[in-house]
């Protein structure tokens, strides 16, 4: 895993084929966002309405030539799903937590 | 893991074709999620529009038929007539609901056909490139109004829903925005409301959802969120403007 | 045992007894007596009339009705059919079988009462954007009417396509005995396609578009293959003193009653003339007009217009013989004299048109 946390490839390589993604991590990972890349038009809407400022557009495009969204910090993020709520596209999946899990 | 939101069998999964931020993918998986909460996705049969939605056929899990232009209404009522044990449902924009279809939306409004009505204001024609739409605002540039809309010439925009809460036949009108978080789960609810009248046998339902255009108006989606929020709505009624009488409510 | 009834309320009955339990009507004169008999009879059979707030919202409450499978009509006149037009070819896309009546009236614009047979050319040519045809059908008795509406609900459900009645407006107010014998209907396949619900199966969307020129070409051959099976196969006519004539009208609904009368004056005479009295306006019967073309020296359409069906006619006589034309207008119909003196003085006086 590189240092900020994602498991994106650098923006040279080629875009994976599958389109959905998400993080797995330590510890202090509590909620989970998947990000279906391939469905994502870079609107902005979520990275407009997060609260936590976790979701930004990143460096990489996926084979519509869309620089799709990405999560900068899973370990923020407060499961409120606003972004998911937002989307237009159904590009974002979000899994709270259970408690005693 | 509990999913808090994740993907509703109610939509295909086929790709929205529709631009970046407009709403109307957010209204699709709205309806979807329903369909599949209430048990309806093998009993609805939807009717899909003439216009950017014209190819919803394609993103509801349901069975569907396209109508002509505006005339979504008549070809739901022949629908439901047909097979009163079905879930019927238009999808409409404003120029298939208010403007060609006008009198279809309001006549089955009046004979209180038990079918549900999702009326989509953006404001403007969205699929021919942005002409004005009954429901565009004073003032509102489209490519008809190229001055912006003139009330003298070009009169003022139609808000359906309130016309329709006049109407005995229409049980359930709400009018709402997904301009927020907190709006789509407003518009959420409205929807579910509307589809229980439609299930209780009450009458005819309909959501009126206030959305945007950022192409066609000209901006990027999250600038028109913005605008919907501070220059639509004031222009419109907002709220559930007519509950059914059994609820306790006024007539509208 | 024969029952007296006036031609609307005999196609209305006709309709229900085939199975036809949905109706979505407007009124106009003078068809309105179709909605006003379903209006009484529909609910009392288990079904459902409805009026509509114009006659586009019936067509497409047709539309509607037809696409979720169910067996379903509308009646009309010559200016709401007008206003069916769009829905006509948004039906033959969709593939939706129906069944259409129209009681044609004097026109153009809102026109007269009376009655006329100048809707041929949006009937059989289609008055709606596009290629497509509407199987017509062109009774000329209330008898006919009663058997033709029988039949059009499994013509309607055989080629997935809308079969139009099309009557004057004579036929469809005048009385006359009728029966209604046990109709033994075509063996018909289970509507599969239809957007019914989708209960344990995929899903169905029956739609009217295409997205690419190249689907656009394909979807328009097959319907066009389709139009080609129904030439083949559903042709109707009926010949009058056909056998031993020099010459012959063509003429259909009401002008065919009078010119029959005509045909039986010039007989009289002692001049061989027969009525080649088409059924189907489309498929247009020319496999038994071209039959005949070897026999006949001249050929006269009789009808209620300035003149359409006759181009059909000249069309399959292709110039090898005199084709010509008696009509009246506005509503007003034609005395077989008038249509003897017309005969005689075009065809037999070697006046040619």
């Amino acid at each position: 895993m590189d240092p900020s946390g994602t498991l994106f490839e650098p923006w040279l390589e080629e875009p994976r084929q599958a389109s959905i993604e998400h993080r797995e991590g330590g510890e202090e990972m509590k909620n989970l966002v998947k990000i279906n890349r391939e469905r994502c038009k870079s609107c902005g809407l979520c990275v407009h309405i997060c609260p936590k400022k976790i979701l930004s557009l990143g460096e990489v495009a996926n084979s519509k030539g869309y620089y799709t969204v990405e999560m900068k910090d899973q370990t923020q993020c407060i499961a409120c799903a606003f972004c998911a709520l937002i989307c237009p596209d159904l590009v974002l999946e979000v899994y709270r937590e259970e408690k005693g899990v | 893991m509990k999913p808090i939101l994740t993907k509703t069998t109610g939509l295909t999964d086929r790709h929205f074709h529709y631009c970046p931020g407009c709403t109307h993918g957010i209204i699709h998986r709205l309806i979807g999620e329903l369909l599949e909460e209430m048990s309806l996705i093998e009993k609805t049969i939807g009717v899909a529009p003439v216009g950017c939605s014209g190819f919803c056929e394609n993103y509801f899990a349901c069975d569907m038929i396209g109508a002509a232009h505006g005339r979504a209404v008549a070809v739901a009522t022949g629908a439901k007539r047909a097979r009163p044990d079905r879930f019927v449902f238009t999808y409409q924009g404003d120029g298939d609901g208010a403007s060609i279809g006008l009198a279809e939306t309001i006549s089955a409004a009046a004979r209180g056909e038990r079918i549900t009505s999702i009326f989509v204001n953006n404001a403007i024609y969205g699929m021919t490139g942005g002409q004005m739409a009954p429901t565009s605002l004073v003032g509102q540039r489209t490519s008809t109004s190229p001055y912006g809309r003139d009330a003298e010439t070009m009169g003022f925009p139609l808000d359906l829903p309130k016309i329709l809460t006049q109407v005995e036949g229409a049980v359930y009108v709400a009018s709402v925005s997904v301009d927020s978080p907190q709006g789509i789960k407003e518009a959420k609810k409205a929807l579910r409301k509307a589809f229980q009248v439609q299930i209780d046998g009450l009458g005819y339902s309909f959501v009126s959802i206030l959305s945007t255009c950022p192409t066609n108006w000209g901006v990027n989606p999250v600038e028109a969120l913005e605008w919907l929020q501070t220059k639509m709505k004031p222009c419109f009624a907002l709220g559930e403007l007519k509950i059914p009488a059994i609820e306790g409510g006024s007539k509208g | 045992m024969a029952l007296l009834m006036k031609g609307n309320e005999a196609i209305a009955e006709a309709a229900i007894q085939a199975g036809c339990r949905l109706f979505y009507g407007y009124p106009i004169t003078p068809s309105t007596e179709i909605p006003e008999y379903m209006a009484k009879k529909m609910k009392a059979a288990g079904g459902t009339y409805l009026q509509a707030e114009s006659e586009v919202a019936a067509i497409y409450m047709v539309y509607g009705a037809g696409a979720v499978g169910e067996r379903v009509m509308t009646g009309t006149s010559s200016p709401g059919f007008s206003l069916m037009q769009e829905g006509l070819s948004f039906l033959f896309a969709a593939e939706i079988p129906c069944v259409i009546v129209d009681v044609m009236r004097g026109g153009p614009g809102l026109g007269g009462l009376g009655p006329t047979q100048a809707d041929y050319f949006q009937l059989t040519k289609g008055g709606g954007h596009g290629d497509y045809h509407a199987i017509v059908l062109a009774p000329s008795s209330v008898q006919e009417m009663v058997d033709l509406t029988k039949e059009s609900f499994d013509l309607a459900d055989c080629y997935r396509n809308l079969v139009i009645i099309a009557v004057d407006g004579i036929l469809g107010q005048m009385m006359e005995p009728v029966e209604f014998p046990p109709y033994e209907g075509r063996k018909l396949e289970p509507k599969t396609w239809a957007a019914s619900g989708a209960e344990g199966r995929p899903k169905n969307n029956v739609i009217s578009y295409y997205l690419t020129p190249e689907l656009g070409e394909s979807e328009n051959i097959r319907w066009g293959d389709k139009m080609s099976k129904i030439e083949e196969t559903e042709q109707r006519f009926v010949e009058y003193e056909m056998e031993d004539a020099d010459y012959a009208f063509v003429a259909f609904g009401t002008s065919s009653r009078i010119t029959e009368t005509a045909v039986d004056m010039l007989r009289e005479e002692g001049i061989k003339v027969g009525l080649y009295r088409p059924v189907t306006l489309w498929p247009f019967p020319e496999k038994g007009l071209t039959a005949r073309l070897n026999q006949i020296k001249g050929w006269m359409s009789v009808e209620l217009s300035a003149g359409q069906m006759v181009e059909d006619v000249k069309l399959v006589v292709n110039g090898k013989v005199p084709v010509c034309f008696h009509g009246r207008m506005g509503g007003m119909t034609p005395e077989p004299e008038d249509v003897v003196a017309a005969f005689k003085a075009q065809l037999l006086e070697g006046v040619q048109k």
